[in-house]
C-alpha cells in the first residue's frame, strides 16, 4: 500500500481543510444574517430595524434597547410604517432624511464609515496572510527536523 | 564570525527595518486617522432638515388651542425644543427672549416640549417668561421629524418656511440675531 504523503504534507493539508471548513461557516453565517432563516413576523422586522439605529438621545444604545420615550416612539414609528406597506429600506431612509447617517449603528460606507469598515477588512486580510505566510514556513521541509530528510512511505519501501 | 557572515549579517538589517516601517506605517496612519475621527461629533453636523422645508406639523398649544404649521408661512420662526429637566435650556431663556423682544412682529417664537410632562414643562415655559406659546408634542412625533437628537434645539426657518439654521446646545443672543437676519434676507418681502 502507497501513501506517498509527508508528515508536513499532511499538516498541511489539514490546515487547508481547517480553513476551508471556516470559510464555509463565516460565509453560512453570514448568509443566515443576511438572508434570514424565514419570512419575519412585523414585530420582529421592527425589531431588526431598531437594532440598526442609533437612540438620539442615548448615543451608545440602540432604538430596540433603548428605554427612552424617544426610542418608544421611534420603534412605534417602524411598526406603524411596516404595517403601512413600507420597506425596510425605506424606513431606515427615514431616519437618515432626518437625522443623517449618524443614526445608523453600523458606519456608512462613506467618509469615516469606509475607513473603519476597510481597516476591519484590512485587518481580516493582514491576519490571513499572516497565517498563510506561517503555514508556509511551517509547512515546507526546511531541514531541521530529521522527519522531513526521511524519503516518502513508498520511496523507503 | 566570519567576515561573509558579518556582511549578511548586514544585509538582514535593513530589510528587517524597511519591512518594520512598512507594517508600522500604515498601522500608524490608519491609528491617527481613526483618532482624529473619535474627535468628530456627527449630531454637530448641520442636520438634514437644513436647507429643506420646516416638517409639517399641527400641534395644541398647552394654553388651549393649536399652532399649524401651514399657517406660519411667510413669517421667520423660531421654534425651541425645550424640557423641564434640561439645565442649559434655562441658561439660554435670556437669549430667546431678548431676540423675541428685539424682532417683535417679524420673528415668530414657538417652544416645543421635548420628552417632558406637559406640566412640568409649562411651568418651566412659564417660569422664564416667555409670551410666545408652547406647544405639547406627546410622542415626540415633531421632534423626530425635525431630527432632534437632545435638549436645547432651536431651529430658524424662513419665511418661505425652508429651514436655514439649526442650533444644538444653548443658543446664544447674537447668533440667533444673525441667524434671524439671515433668515428675514433669505426669505424675501412677505
Amino acid at each position: 500500500m502507497t501513501l506517498g504523503i509527508t508528515a508536513n504534507g499532511l499538516r498541511s493539508r489539514t490546515l487547508w481543510l481547517v480553513a476551508v471548513l471556516g470559510a464555509c461557516s463565516v460565509l453560512g453565517w453570514i448568509t443566515l444574517d443576511r438572508v434570514g432563516t424565514g419570512p419575519a413576523t412585523i414585530p420582529e422586522r421592527a425589531r431588526a430595524i431598531a437594532d440598526e439605529l442609533r437612540c438620539p438621545v442615548c448615543r451608545s444604545v440602540s432604538v430596540a434597547d433603548s428605554t427612552t420615550p424617544l426610542a418608544r416612539e421611534m420603534r412605534r414609528t417602524i411598526e406603524a410604517q411596516l404595517r403601512s406597506g413600507r420597506s425596510t429600506e425605506e424606513i431606515v431612509r427615514f431616519f437618515t432624511d432626518r437625522y443623517g447617517a449618524w443614526i445608523l449603528l453600523d458606519p456608512a460606507g462613506t467618509g469615516y464609515g469606509a475607513i473603519a469598515w476597510a481597516s476591519a477588512l484590512g485587518v481580516w486580510l493582514a491576519a490571513a496572510v499572516g497565517v498563510a505566510v506561517l503555514w508556509r514556513r511551517h509547512g515546507t521541509p526546511t531541514g531541521d527536523d530529521p522527519a522531513d530528510a526521511r524519503p516518502p512511505v513508498e520511496a523507503r519501501r | 564570525v566570519s567576515a561573509g557572515d558579518a556582511l549578511a549579517a548586514d544585509a538582514v538589517r535593513p530589510n528587517r527595518l524597511s519591512r518594520s516601517v512598512l507594517l508600522l506605517a500604515p498601522t500608524l496612519a490608519l491609528l491617527l486617522l481613526l483618532a482624529a475621527g473619535l474627535g468628530d461629533d456627527p449630531s454637530a453636523r448641520p442636520a438634514p432638515a437644513q436647507g429643506r422645508p420646516m416638517p409639517a406639523f399641527d400641534l395644541s398649544r398647552a394654553d388651549g388651542g393649536e399652532v399649524r404649521s401651514g399657517r406660519l408661512a411667510g413669517h421667520v420662526v423660531v421654534i425651541n425644543f425645550f424640557a423641564s429637566w434640561c439645565e442649559a435650556c434655562r441658561t439660554e431663556a435670556g437669549a430667546l427672549g431678548g431676540a423675541a423682544a428685539s424682532h417683535g412682529a417679524d420673528v415668530r417664537f414657538l417652544s416645543i416640549a421635548f420628552m417632558d410632562r406637559a406640566g412640568d414643562a409649562e411651568s418651566f415655559h412659564r417660569a422664564s417668561g416667555h409670551p410666545w406659546p408652547m406647544l405639547l408634542d406627546p410622542d415626540d412625533r415633531v421632534a423626530i421629524d425635525f431630527g432632534v437628537a437632545g435638549v436645547p434645539e432651536t431651529y430658524v426657518i424662513d419665511t418661505r418656511g425652508i429651514v436655514t439654521e439649526r442650533f444644538i446646545g444653548p443658543v446664544g443672543r447674537d447668533s440667533l440675531d444673525a441667524a434671524i437676519l439671515d433668515a428675514l434676507a433669505t426669505g424675501g418681502s412677505r
